[in-house]
């Protein structure tokens, strides 16, 4: 079974590819306009949400739960219709975020031929080519400010995309086949673990369509997660009264097993390669939430850049998100291995599922999520949430050396805070213990002494040393004035220098 | 006591004293955080307060050495030196300097006449080549960071990328630095930076948007690196200045006591602020040094009787180059420090939070 996912801005293209592709796949056919409708039959005003966030004008927190409401019905749509038939295939704007994550998911742009599209939208309302161009202009334009407000990413970033179909020069018939022949391959084929995901993912959407859409939680900003049908709900101090109804909304959720209810001033959001819950790292950071009455985001990141001569990384746990890895090649063994590679799955992953059911039982899970490529991605998920008052990063870079490593996850800090002015910091700078002990008391007072002691014979007795150094000793002990300068200057140096580094070190300028 | 001894060591006093101190302060604030020696600042400044020039060079140079051990022991702490990418210039740079000292002191020796003073042509080869090379160097720098180049754009990678499609072997791989090189550019580049900084005095200024344009290494890791060189370069012109008798060692501890100071706050300034804040800092001091160069022309053109006008004017343009030189060391150190204490500030606002937490986990 795979869910082919189009992506287009326009609706007459990826219309016709989806009904290609699905008569190629037998299978049914769910839209963007289909997505809609449902939602606004539910309550969601979705039109005005669309004009809302092209004009600015409606306040940012209700346009975040209308948003939040609308993917929920958009995921559960398509959840719905893919349980009914092996294959499914959905067209929309930017329909490859809703079921981000999922292995068996292939998501597809295409790239609509302009000039046919002109062509259609003068026939369509009757307008001059000028006109035709500056309508297709703006509708591109408001239609990448949507995706950029209902997902956080840039429509046209390839590196969301599997495949990316040009219809300038290929004919619709062939990127439809090209679409049908991908799906088949055995990298988008479901497995256990892919489809415990998409469980999740459904689970999440329909407990957050019941949160919406009741009144007794309708106007509660609460964020949901799942993870392996345990369902958690997060939410803010100021929306406790609404919260304690949140039991009640959820009960007899189909599919669930546990429900677990926090509560979040905010959220931390805890960037790395790979998460032990053993370390102390996740000790100081739980520590934090607790005070801060804070959630805890994982994001795994798996650093990769297209400048890279190695492919991306095969990330083969279940919590894999971006789609521009170049697959291994593999035998094909019939779907017999597969509760092996669960197994395998689970040691894979970086440690983020371990993590994560630990933090579920501290109950500070704030969701999970992974990135590959760098800060522009990091810093994407940061800008669309809007929730964290800290971000930490973690072990990254794991692959460089200490000295590599070390700088680029500084640099990584420093891209992070200016692109999105929260907080970052090191991971190494939570578990930093205090700066002054004895030792670096004693060394202190040592380097003090040493260095006051060298400024003192210098300057009460000047004249012996600077004859000493250029005037008529010098010519007679000019080798040993040389050496005695080469010396003295670093011993001093290192010193003072030790003096001045450990007070710095000490006012925590580190 | 008389002064000055051996004729060359003048009287310190309490003023002069803390005036040497904060001009290693500021010297040293631009080391950590641009790689520069701070020496276009430190002897200029030093000359001001009546100490004899080729002992101002001798001192500054020789508390460099020290200056720079500290300065890329604190940087190596952070991962930026690139110890091997150092040793592969180093041999070159040497070689530069040689040849440069050569060419200067020709000109240096058969630059002047009866009428003008000894040594106007080798100032006017001098400031040439440093207007020159120099104005390139910032203009670039500051075309990177032009509004429009995106949050995350580096330096331009243009040259780097020439080189790249050029591939000739063999190509050395720095692992700090995580850029592959090929050794004929590493050569060349190490004799160029070389010979400019025999002829124009100046390290940093080079070397670091050398490292950073045509080897395409990060901003972070050049100024480190350059920091490791300048340790060896100093220790060399120190070595050479103290068998010739020009090394005051008061004045170099004295610069010791701010410098030492400010190279550890300018390497956290590093840390803190964004590569692209740090090219911005640069490439305003490179520029306003380059003006205040380009003020002394004139005067050295005067000299060798290509131009004519009034010498009551060489006090005014000369005055005028040293403000502006003032203008830069202080203005750079200036904005750095403002980035350093505000980034300092809001670490210690979170660290208060964490600091609560550390004490209620351990109850």
């Amino acid at each position: 079974m795979a869910i082919v996912i189009i992506s287009s801005a326009d609706e007459t293209t990826r219309r016709e590819i989806a009904e290609s592709l699905a008569r190629k796949l037998d299978c049914p056919v769910l839209s963007r306009e289909d997505v809609v409708e449902r939602a606004t039959q539910e309550g969601v005003p979705v039109g005005r949400l669309e004009i809302a966030v092209l004009k600015q004008s409606v306040p940012k927190e209700r346009l975040a739960r209308h948003k939040a409401q609308y993917l929920a019905v958009a995921t559960t749509a398509i959840c719905e219709a893919a349980k009914t038939h092996p294959n499914l295939v959905y067209h929309g704007r930017a329909g490859n975020m809703v079921l981000e994550g999922i292995s068996h998911v292939l998501r597809v742009r295409v790239v609509a031929n302009a000039s046919r599209r002109l062509a259609g939208i003068e026939r369509r309302l009757k307008l001059s080519s000028e006109k035709a161009l500056e309508y297709m202009t703006k509708l591109d334009e408001d239609i990448s400010n949507w995706v950029r407000f209902a997902h956080g990413v840039e429509m046209n970033d390839p590196h969301q995309y599997d495949l990316m179909l040009n219809l300038d020069q290929i004919s619709l018939e062939s990127a439809s086949a090209t679409a049908c022949a991908m799906a088949q391959l055995p990298d988008i084929q479901p497995t256990p673990a892919s489809r415990r995901i998409m469980e999740d993912r459904c689970l999440a959407a329909r407990a957050r369509q019941r949160l919406g859409s009741d009144e007794r939680t309708a106007r509660a900003d609460l964020s949901v997660s799942v993870r392996d049908g345990r369902v958690t709900v997060t939410y803010m101090p100021a929306q406790a009264r609404w919260a304690e109804a949140v039991p009640d909304v959820l009960a007899g959720l189909e599919g669930a097993r546990e429900l677990v209810s926090t509560m979040a001033v905010s959220n931390l959001l805890w960037i790395a390669e790979t998460f032990d819950h053993d370390s102390t790292a996740f000790a100081e950071i739980t520590d934090l939430a607790r005070r801060w009455g804070a959630a805890v985001e994982l994001a795994r990141l798996i650093p990769w850049s297209p400048d890279d001569e190695e492919p991306p990384p095969v990330d083969t746990s279940d919590e894999a998100a971006a789609r521009q890895y170049i697959p291994k090649a593999h035998d094909l063994t019939g779907g017999i291995e597969e509760d092996v590679k669960e197994a395998a799955h689970r040691t894979s992953d970086g440690g983020l599922g371990a993590t994560s059911e630990a933090l579920i039982d501290s109950g500070l899970f704030g969701g999970s999520r992974v990135a590959t490529g760098g800060a522009e991605q990091i810093a994407g998920i940061i800008k669309a949430q809007n929730t964290y008052s800290l971000v930490v990063v973690g072990d990254v870079f794991v692959s460089k050396g200490e000295a590599s490593r070390t700088r680029l996850t500084r640099e990584l800090c420093a891209t992070l805070h200016d692109q999105t002015r929260v907080s970052v910091l090191a991971a190494k700078e939570l578990r930093r213990s205090f700066l002054f002990d004895k030792r670096q008391f004693l060394r202190l007072v040592a380097s003090l002494a040493g260095a006051a002691a060298v400024y003192a014979l210098v300057f009460t007795h000047q004249r012996p040393i600077l004859e000493f150094l250029g005037g008529p000793a010098w010519k007679a002990w000019r080798p040993v004035a040389t050496v005695s300068v080469l010396v003295t200057v670093p011993l001093v140096a290192y010193l003072y220098g030790t003096v001045s580094g450990l007070i710095l070190s000490w006012l925590r300028f580190e | 006591m008389d002064w000055p001894v051996a004729g060359i060591f003048i009287h310190l006093n309490g003023i002069t004293a803390l005036q040497v101190i904060c001009l290693g302060f500021v010297g040293g604030t631009l080391s950590g955080f641009i790689g520069s020696g701070g020496a276009f600042f430190m002897t200029p400044g030093m000359m001001n307060l009546g100490i004899q020039g080729v002992v101002a060079v001798g001192s500054n140079i020789t508390h460099k050495f020290g200056k720079a051990m500290v300065g890329s022991r604190k940087h190596g702490k952070m991962g930026n030196v690139d110890r091997k990418l150092a040793a592969f210039l180093l041999l070159t740079a040497f070689a530069g300097i040689r040849l440069a000292v050569m060419v200067t002191s020709f000109l240096f020796e058969g630059g002047g006449d009866s009428h003008n003073p000894t040594g106007a042509g080798a100032n006017l080869y001098i400031s040439l080549v440093f207007v020159g090379v120099l104005s390139i160097v910032s203009l670039s720098m500051l075309r990177d960071l032009r509004p429009g180049s995106s949050d995350v754009a580096g330096p331009s990678r243009a040259i780097v990328d020439f080189f790249g499609r050029l591939h000739l072997p063999p190509m050395i791989h720095f692992k700090v630095a995580d850029v592959s090189v090929s050794l004929w550019i590493l050569l060349l580049v190490g004799l160029a930076t070389g010979y400019l900084a025999g002829t124009i005095g100046v390290g940093g200024f080079i070397g670091v948007p050398a490292m950073i344009y045509i080897f395409g290494i990060p901003t972070a890791v050049a100024a480190g690196t350059e920091l490791y060189l300048a340790m060896f370069l100093g220790a060399f012109g120190a070595l050479n200045y103290a068998a010739e008798g020009f090394v005051d060692i008061r004045l170099t501890l004295l610069l010791y006591i701010g410098s030492l100071v400010g190279v550890y706050l300018g390497a956290y300034g590093v840390k803190v602020v964004s590569e692209k804040y740090i090219r911005m800092v640069t490439a305003m001091i490179i520029l306003l040094c380059v003006i205040s160069r380009g003020i002394a022309i004139p005067v050295y053109l005067r000299q060798l009787g290509i131009v004519t006008f009034n010498p009551g004017w060489d006090t005014y343009l000369n005055g005028a180059s040293q403000v502006l030189l003032y203008v830069s060391g202080l203005g750079g150190t200036f904005l750095i420090l403002i980035q350093v204490f505000r980034a300092y500030r809001q670490r210690q606002k979170l660290q208060r939070t964490m600091a609560v937490v550390r004490v209620a986990s351990e109850v």
